[in-house]
């Protein structure tokens, strides 16, 4: 058996529920979230992921450029 | 025989399901394409089965690409992609996976969309993970990009492909000017059937000799001179007198190119194995044998009185088909020859072809 990379991620239909549950939904609903990586304005039409640094929760829209920054920054781990 | 007859009459269809659901365990990464494809056949009367198809899809597709890159190339995709929905997750579960990120996966509508950024996610730590953090930046984008290309041309994913190129490597052309030129590279050598066979194979001991050093200007480098020389390679007219050999700190390895028609009816395999004997001399650690069409005899002749005189071990001989530089696809032969036995030898070494 390989080993395997996981990637977590968010079904578009649950990804309301997940951010309320992270508490980032009104913030996003409201304009204030702006990517980690490029500073540009996410929404929900954009948000590409979301990650935690420090004690804060952050996004990143959904340029590529920006989910590989983030993701490759420790996203994935090897599990058995 | 008799024994698992008698097995199988004393337990039945209950044995049967038994072996069968063992097999299913053993044998799982068989099963998820044809897996893929029933949640894809069910996925419009549920939506957990929508879900399920869409992860079922990208893992089929991103693990049988990689299985096959990885038995041309053992080490460079050893990894398979698990893709884990989240549902539910609260703040402070968030907050203790420290290096967790959570990935956006679209409706169905987007497959072409999920298909390109599940791969380019999983690209930097799935693809060549010993050589990463050594190759300089472009180079590693451009790696990621051809490997994507490489899976979506394999499934015929045009609209994904179209995504790729549009939304993606070109705005990051636009940031990143060299990355261009390294991609233009990469995919003539994937063209000429080189990009796995030599580049990814080279980049891939690089990794292993470098170990677990500091990654330094200098590794980077080594690397971006490396892809140049095979442009070189690459880009050379038929009888034109390039340099075959690079040696870099890391990497050292030679191509000999057999079919100069009147040297071959004048010595045969002599002249090659005198080219091998010289790269030995000057400590080139491995030879490609590379030929086409008629020469192909010769190069396989070559190998085998080279390991014969105990001059090289060959380590792998590949045949096929591709491209070369006047546009013509043509059968090709790739022996791989290790001059010099190091520890850092690739693991298939030794192994008699």
């Amino acid at each position: 058996m390989r080993k395997k990379i996981e990637v977590k991620a968010v079904y578009d239909q649950d990804l309301e529920q997940v951010l309320k549950q992270l508490g980032i939904f009104d913030k996003l609903i409201a304009g204030e979230v702006n990517c980690a990586v490029c500073k540009s304005h996410v929404d929900l039409d954009n948000l590409g992921a979301i990650f935690p640094r420090g004690e804060d929760i952050k996004v990143s829209c959904d340029n590529d450029k920006c989910i590989r920054i983030v993701t490759t920054e420790g996203a994935t781990y090897c599990s058995e | 025989m008799s024994d698992a007859i008698n097995w199988l009459t004393q337990w039945g269809v209950l044995g049967l399901l038994a072996i069968v659901v063992i097999l299913f365990v053993i044998f799982y990464e068989k099963f998820e394409r044809p897996i893929s494809r029933l949640y894809g056949l069910l996925a419009s009367f549920n939506r957990a089965w929508q879900k399920s198809a869409i992860k079922a899809e990208i893992q089929s597709n991103i693990n049988s690409f990689s299985r096959t890159i990885d038995k041309e190339v053992p080490d460079t995709m050893p990894y398979n992609i698990k893709l884990k929905f989240v549902k539910e997750i609260d703040r402070a579960e968030l907050m203790q996976g420290k290096n967790l990120v959570i990935v956006r996966i679209r409706d169905r509508i987007h497959d072409d969309k999920n298909i390109v950024h599940a791969m380019l996610t999983f690209c930097p730590s799935g693809v060549m993970p010993v050589s990463r953090i050594y190759l300089d930046d472009c180079l590693g984008d451009a790696v990621d990009y051809t490997i994507t290309r490489k899976l979506l041309s394999s499934m015929q994913y045009q609209s994904a492909l179209n995504y790729l190129h549009k939304e993606i490597i070109e705005p990051a052309i636009k940031e990143k000017p060299e990355l261009d030129k390294i991609c233009r590279i990469l995919d003539r050598l994937d063209e000429q059937g080189l990009f796995t066979k030599v580049v990814l194979r080279e980049l891939r001991d690089f990794g292993t000799k470098v170990g677990s050093r500091y990654p330094t200007e200098l590794h980077k480098n080594e690397t971006r001179q490396f892809v140049s020389y095979m442009d070189t390679i690459s880009t050379r007219a038929t009888h034109e007198m390039v340099n075959t050999e690079f040696q870099g700190s890391f990497i050292s390895m030679g191509f000999v190119f057999i079919g100069t028609d009147y040297k071959i009816y004048q010595e045969g395999a002599a002249l090659y194995l005198r080219s091998l004997q010289w790269k030995k001399s000057k400590g080139i650690q491995r030879a490609y044998i590379a030929a086409r069409d008629w020469a192909i005899d010769i190069a396989e002749r070559s190998a085998y009185l080279a390991e014969k005189r105990k001059l090289a071990k060959i380590v792998k001989l590949t045949e096929y088909y591709a491209t070369d530089s006047s546009g013509q696809r043509r059968k090709h032969i790739i022996i791989e020859m290790q001059l010099i036995i190091s520890p850092f030898a690739p693991p298939e070494q030794g192994k008699l072809v």
